[in-house]
């Protein structure tokens, strides 16, 4: 065994690097924060072979002075702090001193910088490990900052740098990072001497999301502020359509620094369940903005983790603003036809597109009633769908209907004598300022005021159900129907014991479960909203649940597992016809739900496609 | 075959073929229904293959016997829809002619041959019982059936002979009816059956005297039940049955005696209040007599008081007012209501003929 020894400084910057210089994006990074502190308003990032080759990093800040230039590629040096107490509150983006001495190690550098008010610049480049300079030069306002043959003397790393597209990939998730964190400095990236994107100053953030994301991303995203106890927290979240199959998308900035955040994802992710897929995550842009006293950023060089003082409290008062604005909104996704951008027609087309358009408003009426009939007498009608019209207009006691069921075995009238108006058959149903139809025995269509929405009928009284349940369970455990005859259940050892160790979980549940011998289970309470529901059934596939691997949770996430089952046990089903009560009953309820626009697992309940929508697809807007 | 037939009478006929008859079936020619002229009258016979009906039509002339097998829905809705008093029926082949005063139906039908014979009573019934103490004896228990239940057994009302008493029991396994009546003729031994409830509720709407007699045969597997126009046969449901001596009670020691019509519009008035996922009637027993209460979350809640002599300690208990007015509904007066503790069943009796066991709902 070798002497202890000091490292030499050289190598102390090279496993600095190590840690904070992973590829070019981490360069940029860097360079990005180092021109913030210095107060740029303007920064232009340029890279040459994905910054593999170069990396060069201009803005217009403070400048350094000619005389620190060697200490700016020192370790441990830095302007932006001076004693413990400023560690304590940091309000710059670094502050470690290491950046630039870190890069020069792994690097070839070269920094060209002149103040403010200072006649000439200077210019300072470390190759090999050298420092030459400072010598005297011309230069504008600002610093930049040259990272040349990245990784030149670290051929691990520089074998891992994947292709010059995907660096500059990663490149782009770092300058948006920051366009997004400061929308009020002008940002120019271009690659291979390409100009990639211009941003200029601006307030808009949602404009900065745009310019990364897209518009169409952009347009839909719901605002969001709130500010309590200390805690500014702003931003926009986008609707649960828009969620992604990568929590990439989930933007969180505290005091103008990207963060990854567990507390902060948790919450996001809590305040969208049953709002969208388990496998999809939702897209938020969230800037938080609090006292630097509150949380401690010093955890990781490349400072991407903080420690909260009071996590709990950031978690809760994030869950709560996002919660809150989601049930606030209609989160009814649109459907968005796609189809080309209509063209202009010549004149005399439009002309005749007009008179047509005219005789169409006159003629609405009548056209409207003979349409209904249509519908009345054609194949939403109940005999054409093989079942019998007694069984299909039967007892379905899950939907509750206000009024018995109609008889909807009348046959259907003829044309002559069907009133114009579309509510003789009992498919048409007036609900109000709506009507509804049924197609498919699965889905339901009914007017809204933009338009029509077009319902998943198993989907909305799954969800309707699943509000119900969770709402009872607040007040107590379920109504449970005690059972004369117990019912016996086989299950596995693994489920006798999931059985014993959740007897409170079903107990809320309104089952009661007993061991009533080797691996048999009796069931002696049942809830009463399952009536119909095979006791052996739910018993089974309730213990299933329980006993899937990861499935160790916290108890509220297994009550809502099993809610989920129960509603979606209880719910029609796809293919089951619906009676006018039924439908009207539903679509009642939709209001009174809270998240009606997706079902518990979160697939969506409810498509909308709007008057404007529609009459771009019939060609009728100009 | 050529025959003039009464329609109201014919009419009833179809209808009774009609409740047999399978809406769906992989074998349409189930879905027919057997027409056979003869001497004594007009015999129709309908089969799912497990359920039987061979209804006889006295009110007819039979000029020419004869047999057709046509769809029974169609002859039925010619039959149900005409004006006349009587029409004529005709066979000519496999057709069979409809005619009234102003129409003519041809009805294409299909072999005779096709159809599957149906069981008939053979030998001495078991029983002759009469037809209103028979259906006295159904209609309070049919109710309580299963219907779906995957403990096959249950979805019938099980039938014990015992002497000339006759025992009807059926339950869904969260409540339990069991009704009695007597038999004006027995012989054999004591038997059981399992009868499923589609026979039952065929005996039902067939338009018989209540002091017409009934013969009654049981045998492994089927069971005939013969009035003098019409004969029911059915396959038993197999399987074992509960042991139902069991889950009643014997210790219930509160005791109400309210009066059956005050109850049951108390209960249906308390049921007014309550939704599915709050399904359960609260009912106080006190010195004062009986208070009912429900509440529907986001809707209302009830109270309906009802007089009514007690002395036991107050208790509270709940139950699904559904069960309550099934067994009210059919009870008959003189009811006496037993209750013991809240998680335990309630009983109601009507004297030494009916008894109903029924589970509480537990409520929060």
């Amino acid at each position: 065994m070798s002497n202890i020894r000091r490292l030499d400084p050289d190598l102390v910057n090279k496993i600095a690097a190590g840690e904070v210089i992973e590829r070019p994006a981490s360069v940029v990074k860097e360079l990005i924060e180092n021109s913030l502190d210095a107060g740029a308003r303007r920064i232009e990032i340029e890279l040459v072979d994905g910054g593999a080759s170069l990396i060069r990093v201009t803005d217009d800040g403070a400048g350094i002075a000619a005389d620190e230039l060697p200490l700016a590629v020192a370790p441990h040096a830095t302007s932006k702090i001076a004693t413990v107490e400023d560690l304590m509150r940091v309000e710059t983006m670094g502050f470690r001193g290491e950046a630039l001495a870190s890069i020069a190690s792994v690097s070839h550098v070269r920094v060209v910088s002149r103040p403010n008010g200072v006649e000439a610049g200077a210019e300072l480049s470390v190759v090999d490990g050298r420092v030459e300079g400072p010598h005297p030069c011309a230069a504008p306002v600002g610093t930049t900052v040259d990272v040349r043959n990245l990784f030149y003397n670290v051929p691990a790393r520089r074998k891992f740098l994947r292709g010059a597209g995907t660096e500059a990939a990663h490149v782009t998730e770092q300058i948006a990072r920051v366009a997004l964190a400061c929308p009020n400095v002008a940002l120019r990236q271009s690659h291979q001497g390409r100009v990639l994107r211009h941003l200029p100053a601006s307030a808009d953030r949602r404009a900065r999301i745009a310019d990364f994301y897209g518009p169409e991303l952009a347009a839909d995203l719901i605002p969001l502020r709130r500010q309590e106890r200390g805690l500014l927290l702003e931003g926009w979240l986008a609707p649960p359509a828009s969620a992604r199959v990568t929590p990439k998308w989930q933007y969180v900035f505290l005091n103008g620094r990207y963060i990854a955040d567990r507390f902060v994802r948790y919450a996001v992710r809590e305040a969208f369940r049953g709002l969208i897929e388990p496998s999809r995550h939702p897209v938020v842009f969230l800037f938080l903005a609090t006292d630097p006293q509150a949380f401690d950023v010093n955890v990781h060089p490349t400072k991407i983790e903080v420690r909260w003082r009071d996590a709990g409290l950031v978690q809760s008062q994030v869950l709560a603003v996002l919660r809150e604005t989601l049930l606030s909104r209609d989160l009814t996704p649109a459907l968005r036809p796609s189809m080309p951008a209509p063209q202009a027609l010549p004149p005399r087309q439009e002309a005749v597109r007009e008179a047509i358009a005219d005789y169409l408003r006159r003629a609405t009426p009548t056209l409207r009633g003979a349409a209904s009939l249509d519908v009345a007498t054609g194949p939403g009608a109940a005999g054409e769908s093989g079942l019998p019209p007694a069984a299909v207009s039967g007892d379905r006691s899950s939907v509750p209907a206000t009024a018995p069921s109609p008889d909807v075995s009348a046959p259907a009238q003829p044309v002559d004598s069907a009133p114009a108006a579309p509510a003789g058959d009992g498919r048409w149903i007036d609900a109000g300022p709506s009507a509804a139809l049924q197609f498919h025995n699965t889905y339901l269509v009914a007017e809204s005021s933009d338009g029509l929405i077009i319902i998943d009928q198993h989907a909305l009284h799954e969800r309707v159900l699943y509000e119900q349940f969770r709402e009872r369970l607040v007040s107590g455990p379920l109504e449970s129907q005690r059972l004369l005859i117990p019912e016996t259940v086989e299950v596995s050892s693994e489920q006798m014991s999931a059985a014993e160790q959740h007897r409170g979980l079903f107990a809320r549940l309104g089952v009661e479960l007993d061991a009533f011998g080797p691996n048999v289970l009796a069931v002696q309470a049942f809830p009463v909203a399952l009536s119909r529901m095979n006791v052996a059934e739910f018993v089974r596939d309730a213990l299933d649940r329980l006993v899937e691997p990861g499935q160790q949770e916290h108890p509220e996430t297994l009550i809502h597992a099993l809610l989920d089952m129960m509603a979606c046990k209880a719910a029609v089903k796809a293919g089951d016809p619906l009676s006018a009560e039924e439908i009207q009953s539903l679509l009642a309820q939709r209001h009174l739900v809270d998240r009606s626009s997706n079902c518990p697992h979160g697939r969506p309940t409810t498509l909308r496609l709007t008057i404007h929508d529609l009459e771009r697809q019939f060609k009728r807007s100009t | 075959m050529k025959a003039i037939c009464d329609r109201v009478m014919l009419n009833d006929a179809l209808n009774a073929a009609l409740t047999v008859t399978p809406t769906r079936t992989p074998k349409p020619i189930l879905q027919c229904v057997r027409v056979t002229a003869e001497k004594a009258g007009l015999i129709l016979t309908a089969y799912d293959q497990e359920l039987g009906l061979r209804y006889r039509v006295k009110e007819v002339e039979v000029s020419k016997p004869g047999e057709v097998l046509v769809m029974a829905d169609r002859l039925a809705a010619i039959v149900r829809d005409s004006p006349d008093e009587t029409l004529a029926l005709e066979t000519d082949g496999s057709t069979c002619h409809v005619r009234g005063a102003d129409s003519h139906f041809q009805i294409y039908g299909q072999d005779v041959r096709e159809f599957p014979p149906v069981p008939d009573l053979e030998g001495e019934p078991d029983l002759k019982i009469q037809a209103g103490a028979l259906r006295s004896g159904i209609e309070r228990t049919i109710f309580a059936a299963a219907r779906e239940s995957t403990r096959y057994a249950i979805n019938g009302v099980l039938w014990e002979k015992r002497g000339k008493r006759l025992q009807f029991i059926a339950t869904d396994g969260r409540r339990l009816a069991k009704a009695a009546a007597s038999a004006d003729k027995a012989v054999g031994s004591d038997a059981e059956a399992i009868v499923p409830s589609k026979a039952m509720s065929t005996f039902l709407r067939l338009h018989v005297a209540p002091d017409e007699l009934i013969d009654v045969k049981m045998t492994a597997n089927q069971i005939i039940l013969r009035s003098d126009r019409a004969t029911i046969s059915s396959v038993l449901l197999e399987g074992h049955f509960p042991d139902y001596e069991k889950v009643v009670p014997t210790d219930c020691d509160k005791k109400i005696e309210p009066d059956a019509a005050e109850f049951l519009s108390a209960v249906k008035r308390a049921a007014l209040l309550t939704n599915e996922e709050s399904k359960g009637v609260r009912i106080a027993l006190s010195s004062d007599g009986i208070v009912f209460s429900s509440r529907a979350p986001q809707q209302g809640e009830a109270t309906i008081r009802l007089a009514a002599k007690y002395s036991g300690p107050a208790m509270e208990i709940g139950f699904n007012p559904t069960f309550l007015m099934d067994a009210l509904k059919v009870c008959g007066e003189n009811i006496v209501f037993e209750l013991k503790e809240p998680n335990k069943p309630g009983i109601l009796r009507c004297g030494t003929e009916f008894l109903y066991v029924v589970m509480p709902v537990n409520l929060s």
